[in-house]
C-alpha cells in the first residue's frame, strides 16, 4: 500500500503568449500509492481537471507541460510521443469523464467502443473481445448485457451511459483510474449508485484512483488521501479524515464552511469572497491571499510553500510556517 | 425506414404541385406573346387570333393550368411552341449533357475538396490551414461566368489546347467531347470545391473538439484513426447533405456555365426557351429541375439515416 503508482513532481503546465510563458498549473507535485484513491478539490478553474489532462496526456494546443516530471511507476510520462504515449492510454491509464451524455461516439454501439479498448491493446480474438465487452458491461451492471452491447449512446440513459464509460476505462483493467467529476452530471440517486460500484470495482481490481470532484460529501466517501488546489497550486494534502477534522489552510476552511449542513438550515449559504484570480496576472504572493480572512502584509511577497506538518499532511500558508 | 419514405414522398407531390403554380403563374406574367414570336413581324390580328387559339392561350389561365396538369398527370408534358417537337423527348436530351457535367464537376469538386478540408482541420491554424483557406476564399467569391470566362480566355485563346465551347457527340468524335468537357467541369468543380472545403474544414474542427473524441483518445486510439474512423464518421453525415444539395443545384441548372460554354444541356436549354416564351419547354424544364432538388434530398436523407443511428426513421 506504500509503494508509489503515480509521481508528479513539480508539474508546471500552460501556453506561451507570444514570448511569454503563462503558467496555469504551477510546481504540483503529489503521488497515488497503489491501491489508493487520491482526491482532489478546488473550485472551477483551479486546475484539477488540467492536471488529469496532463497525466493522461491530453492537454489541448497551446497547452503544454512547461516543467516537472509524472513518473508512472519506471516510467517517465513527459516527453513521450503521441504514439508511445497510446501504448498507456486505455491500457495502464484509463479516465472517465464528466459528462456522458457527450462522451460516447453518437455513431458507434456502446459494445464497439468498449471492444476497440480491448481490441487496441490486448491480443485477444474477435469472439474474445465481444466476449470481454459483455461481461465488462455485466460487471458495471448494465441490465441485459448481450442486448444492450449493440445499442447506441442515445438508447441510454445517462446513468446507463456513464456505467458503459466504466466499462470501457475498465476494459484493460488499467494500474491508474482517474475520474473527472463522474458523478456530477447525474441525478442524485444514481450519483449514489455509480459511486458504489466504483467503490466496489476498487475493491476487487486494487487498482489506484484520482478523484476530481468539487463535492465535498462525494470526496469523504471516495477517497483516502486528498490535494485542495487553488489557482493552479496545491495549497493542502491530508489524509481525508484529518482534513475533515482539522482544515489547516484558509481556503480549505473556506471549503468547508460552504457545504450547507442542517444546522446553517435558515441561515444564507456561505461562500467564500471573492473569485479565483485569473493565471495570466502575475502576483508573487499567495494567490489566496485576496480571499483569505488572515491575509497579511507578508503574504503577498512570496508564494508560501508546501511545508509538511507532519508525515502525510503538508500546507502551503504562512500562518503554519 | 419505409414510413420515412412515405412521407418523403408525400413531401415530393406536394413540393412539386406548388412548384406547378408558381412555374405557371410567374410565366404567365412576364411579358411577350408566344402566339406573336411564333409569326414573326407584323401579323395579322386574325392570325395572332387562330395561333392563340391554337395554342390555347385565348381559354382563361386557371383553365390553360387545369388542361396543362392534367397532361401532366398522363405523362404529357406538351410539345415546344418553335418546333412543336415533345417537351419530354427535349428534356430527356438535354438531361444526359447536364448530367455528365454534374456528376464529373462533383466528383472533381471532392477529388480536391477532401484531402484539402481533411489537411487544413488536421493541421488547423497552420500555414497549410492558412494557405487553403486563402485559396478557397478565392473559389468562394469569384463568380462562376467569370472564372469560365478566365478559363477560356487562358486555355483557348492564350493556349491553344482546348476549345472555348461547344458540344461533341460523344460517339461521333470522343475526344473533342472530352476537350470540350475540361474547362465547364473546371468551372463547376472549382467553385463547389471552394464549398464543400469550407465545410469540411469547420465540420471537422467542430468534431475534433467533441468530448467523445478526447473519450477515443483517451482510449489509446491513434491520432490516424481518430482522424479517419472518430472524426470522419461523424463528420460523413453533414458532408452527404452538402453534395448532394449542391449536386441538385448543379442538375437543376448550370445555367451560367453551360450557356458560356454553350454546353446544350438543361441550364441552357431552359435560357433559350424562355428568350423565345416557349412556354412549354420552360414548364417542363424547371418542374424536373425542382424534381430533381426534391429527389436528391430525398437520397441525401436516405444515407444520412443509414449512416447516424439518432435519425428516427419515423
Amino acid at each position: 500500500m506504500n509503494e508509489s503508482l503515480l509521481d508528479v513532481n513539480s508539474l508546471t503546465v500552460g501556453y506561451r503568449d507570444g514570448s511569454r510563458p503563462i503558467s496555469i498549473l504551477n510546481q504540483v507535485t503529489f503521488r497515488i500509492r497503489k491501491g489508493e484513491t487520491l482526491g482532489i478539490v478546488g473550485e472551477s478553474g483551479c486546475g484539477k481537471s488540467m492536471t488529469s489532462l496532463a497525466v493522461m496526456g491530453l492537454l489541448a494546443s497551446p497547452l503544454q507541460v512547461q516543467e516537472g516530471s509524472i513518473r508512472l511507476e519506471e516510467t517517465e510520462l513527459t516527453g513521450l510521443s503521441a504514439k508511445q504515449m497510446n501504448r498507456y492510454r486505455g491500457k495502464d491509464l484509463a479516465m472517465i469523464f464528466q459528462e456522458p451524455m457527450t462522451s460516447l461516439n453518437p455513431v458507434f454501439t456502446i459494445g464497439s467502443q468498449i471492444e476497440e479498448a480491448l481490441a487496441i491493446h490486448l491480443p485477444l480474438s474477435r469472439s474474445e473481445v465481444r466476449k470481454r465487452a459483455i461481461e465488462l458491461l455485466q460487471l458495471v451492471g448494465i441490465p441485459s448485457p448481450e442486448k444492450r452491447h449493440g445499442d447506441y449512446p442515445h438508447q441510454l440513459s445517462g446513468g446507463m451511459r456513464q456505467r458503459a464509460m466504466i466499462a470501457i476505462a475498465l476494459a484493460c483493467e488499467p494500474r491508474l483510474l482517474i475520474l473527472d467529476e463522474p458523478t456530477t452530471a447525474l441525478d442524485v440517486t444514481i450519483q449514489a449508485q455509480i459511486l458504489e460500484l466504483l467503490a466496489s470495482l476498487k475493491e476487487k481490481s486494487g487498482m489506484s484512483m484520482m478523484f476530481i470532484t468539487h463535492d465535498l460529501g462525494v470526496m469523504m466517501k471516495m477517497a483516502d488521501r486528498v490535494i485542495v488546489m487553488y489557482g493552479g497550486r496545491i495549497v493542502e494534502t491530508a489524509p481525508i479524515a484529518k482534513l475533515y477534522e482539522e482544515p489547516l489552510h484558509p481556503y480549505t476552511q473556506g471549503l468547508w464552511k460552504a457545504i450547507p449542513s442542517a444546522d446553517t438550515l435558515n441561515q444564507r449559504l456561505y461562500s467564500i469572497p471573492g473569485t479565483v484570480p485569473d493565471p495570466r496576472e502575475e502576483t508573487p504572493g499567495c494567490r489566496f491571499a485576496g480571499r483569505c480572512p488572515h491575509a497579511r502584509q507578508e503574504c503577498l511577497a512570496a508564494v508560501p510553500p508546501l511545508v509538511p506538518m507532519d508525515e502525510d499532511r503538508s500546507v502551503a500558508c504562512i500562518l503554519y510556517s | 425506414m419505409v414510413p420515412m419514405i412515405a412521407r418523403k414522398l408525400l413531401e415530393l407531390v406536394l413540393v412539386i404541385f406548388f412548384v406547378t403554380l408558381i412555374v405557371f403563374f410567374t410565366f404567365r406574367l412576364l411579358p411577350g406573346d408566344p402566339a406573336l414570336l411564333k409569326l414573326g413581324q407584323d401579323p395579322t390580328p386574325e392570325a395572332v387570333a387562330a395561333i392563340r387559339a391554337e395554342m390555347g392561350l385565348d381559354r382563361p389561365l386557371l383553365s390553360q393550368y387545369l388542361h396543362w396538369i392534367g397532361d401532366l398527370v398522363r405523362g404529357d408534358f406538351g410539345a415546344s411552341s418553335l418546333d412543336g417537337k415533345p417537351v419530354l423527348s427535349l428534356l430527356a436530351e438535354k438531361v444526359p449533357k447536364t448530367l455528365e457535367l454534374a456528376v464529373l464537376g462533383t466528383l472533381l469538386s471532392l477529388f480536391i475538396a477532401i484531402p484539402a478540408g481533411v489537411l487544413a482541420a488536421v493541421y488547423r491554424y497552420s500555414w497549410v490551414d492558412r494557405l487553403m483557406r486563402s485559396v478557397s476564399l478565392f473559389g468562394f467569391s469569384v463568380p462562376a461566368y467569370w472564372l469560365a470566362i478566365l478559363l477560356m480566355l487562358i486555355f483557348a485563346y492564350k493556349v491553344h489546347l482546348l476549345p472555348a465551347g461547344g458540344y461533341a457527340s460523344l460517339a461521333e468524335n470522343p475526344w473533342l467531347h472530352l476537350k470540350g468537357l475540361v474547362l465547364p467541369v473546371l468551372t463547376v468543380g472549382i467553385i463547389n470545391a471552394a464549398q464543400v472545403f469550407r465545410f469540411l474544414r469547420s465540420g471537422m474542427l467542430d468534431i475534433v473538439n467533441q468530448d467523445y473524441i478526447r473519450t477515443a483518445r483517451a482510449k489509446g486510439v491513434s491520432e490516424a484513426l481518430v482522424i479517419g474512423k472518430h472524426v470522419a464518421r461523424n463528420t460523413l453525415p453533414g458532408l452527404v447533405t452538402v453534395v448532394t444539395l449542391n449536386f441538385s443545384l448543379l442538375l437543376s441548372g448550370m445555367v451560367i456555365t453551360e450557356q458560356i460554354f454553350a454546353w446544350p444541356g438543361l441550364g441552357w436549354l431552359m435560357i433559350q426557351s424562355i428568350l423565345s416564351r416557349d412556354y412549354e419547354v420552360v414548364q417542363g424544364a424547371v418542374l424536373l429541375s425542382a424534381v430533381f432538388i426534391v429527389v436528391m434530398n430525398l437520397v441525401g436523407d436516405l444515407i444520412n439515416a443509414m449512416l447516424d443511428p439518432r435519425i428516427k426513421y419515423n
